[in-house]
């Protein structure tokens, strides 16, 4: 077992783990050691402002509230954007009616305590509705729609698992939806309805797959082109298949800079 | 001879003061109380910005400029790390080229502040004289988040000062400490001049102690994605 280089509790995030899924040496570089990342990608920043801005959304009102919708609309000077309008309009056709209650952005852990494999999984959910006994998760996305089916990705895997534990203690039965809001996606994945055999068999995979980060001393990248094309470390890994120059400032020698 | 939990004063860091009411009361409570970690974390990811300051402060022993043709990459470090290592030390060169200093002996990482009964713990700074004397605190970050507009107001910064002060207490050498705050990475530089004596640092140092010592609580959990990185999970009741 490597354990230079992990803690003695690994934090798996769906984001960490879709990263060493990827390739185990973007893993080494960016949350192992941390550095910085040599060709940043495309900024989040829409995505954030989608995400915030639903928050604000139920949090002030409801979202099936056209006045509320036009008011927050008109509060951010976007009365006039058919864009973001629609993003709204499509996520209230998706969103429960009535629900019983509702949360957004809720931090939600799990431990996996069978040593030698100790990890802590934590996911982000969107909102959290309890609609009758059914707790309603929804992950929001900008983004465009890659699978079919909820229950095929690996992300939405580890999200269950975090949230199974939760919807235990309450006694509902748990639905994982992702709400796919951009106009080029027409219908959203299958949702997830995970059985306790599921969420099972879901746990034995992540105990899998940080029994194998922990053995895994080489960190090998997957060295394809299209996947080091679009990595944010290609000007900084020794693996990568389509280096280029990193995006940070470069320092002249003699000289000095002054201000931020 | 090791001290024993019961000997050490309470310990705190800059991460407790930032806002102690919204973390997990049970954390704090067992990291003040010096209670002995159940879990090791995720060290490694120090050791390259560890081994420039270390370099970095080397190159300083007696009084002049750094010079990039002092530093090598580390053999023992992976490729990537080695050009980071060259990216940051360059760019230290850079951007303090044409300013000799010495570096002072290291300060302790646990820096005692009897008047409150705590003492103060973080990674000791790189603290020079200048050619003329003047007393010099070089912060160095490698492609860290930005500390804040006003930098003299950042508990980074704030903690600096309170730390340096309780380690230099004997040591008057003027009013006045120059703290430059440098990432080698994004090659940013801003530079302040601080009062370490002023009266406004034992307030908000003592302000800051009180919050964390209300907010200590042991029965107090509060989960989130800090959890990953807590060192007492393993009797957590929120983990049961």
């Amino acid at each position: 077992m490597s354990d230079k280089w992990w803690p003695d509790i690994i934090g798996l995030s769906p984001t960490a783990l879709e990263q060493w899924l990827r390739c185990p040496r973007e893993t080494l570089l960016g949350r192992v050691l941390g550095l910085p990342e040599s060709d940043p990608g495309a900024s989040p920043d829409r995505g954030l402002f989608v995400h915030n801005l639903l928050h604000q959304l139920h949090a002030q009102g409801s979202c099936h509230d056209a006045a509320h919708v036009d008011d927050l609309l008109t509060a951010y000077g976007l009365e006039d954007d058919s864009e973001t309008r629609g993003i709204l309009e499509r996520h209230a056709r998706r969103c429960p009616h009535d629900p019983t209650s509702g949360h957004h952005e809720v931090d939600l852990t799990r431990f996996y305590r069978k040593p030698p494999v100790m990890f802590m999984a934590s996911a982000r959910i969107d909102a959290l509705w309890i609609v009758g006994d059914v707790l309603d998760a929804r992950d929001y996305k900008t983004g465009f729609r890659a699978i079919d089916r909820v229950a095929d990705d690996p992300k939405a895997r580890l999200q269950a698992w975090v949230l199974a534990r939760f919807a235990d203690r309450k006694g509902l039965q748990l639905r994982l939806r992702w709400e796919y809001l951009a106009t080029e996606v027409d219908e959203d994945p299958e949702p997830f309805v995970p059985d306790d055999d599921d969420i099972d068999a879901i746990g034995v995979e992540l105990a899998a797959v940080v029994t194998a980060m922990r053995a895994d001393d080489a960190f090998t990248g997957h060295a394809e082109p299209e996947l080091c094309a679009r990595c944010r470390y290609r000007s900084l890994c020794s693996e990568s298949l389509a280096p280029g120059e990193p995006s940070w400032p470069a320092v002249l020698l003699g000289s000095s800079m002054q201000g931020s | 001879m090791e001290e024993s939990e019961e000997e050490l004063l309470p310990k705190i860091t800059a991460a407790s003061l930032r806002d102690p009411a919204q973390q997990c009361g049970r954390r704090l409570a067992l990291e003040l109380g010096n209670r002995k970690r159940a879990t090791w974390g995720d060290n490694v990811r120090w050791r390259l910005s560890d081994r420039i300051n270390a370099d970095i402060r080397l190159a300083h022993t007696e009084l002049r400029s750094a010079d990039p043709t002092w530093f090598h990459p580390p053999t023992d470090l992976l490729p990537e790390q080695q050009m980071l290592y060259t990216v940051t030390t360059r760019a230290y060169c850079a951007l303090f080229a044409d300013r000799p200093a010495v570096a002072r002996d290291p300060i302790e990482w646990s820096v005692d502040v009897p008047e409150l009964g705590v003492r103060l713990v973080g990674p000791p700074p790189l603290i020079l004289d200048d050619e003329h004397g003047a007393l010099e605190v070089r912060l160095l970050r490698v492609h860290q988040r930005p500390l804040g507009p006003d930098l003299a107001e950042t508990v980074e910064v704030r903690f600096l000062v309170a730390r340096i002060r309780a380690a230099l207490h004997e040591d008057r050498d003027g009013p006045e400490v120059r703290v430059c705050i440098a990432d080698l990475v994004d090659a940013t530089y801003d530079e302040i001049t601080v009062d370490p004596y002023d009266s406004d640092v034992d307030a908000w140092l003592e302000a800051g102690v009180a919050a964390v010592k209300l907010a200590a609580d042991e029965t107090r959990v509060r989960q989130g994605h800090e959890c990953a990185r807590c060192a007492y999970v393993p009797g957590c009741k929120a983990h049961k």
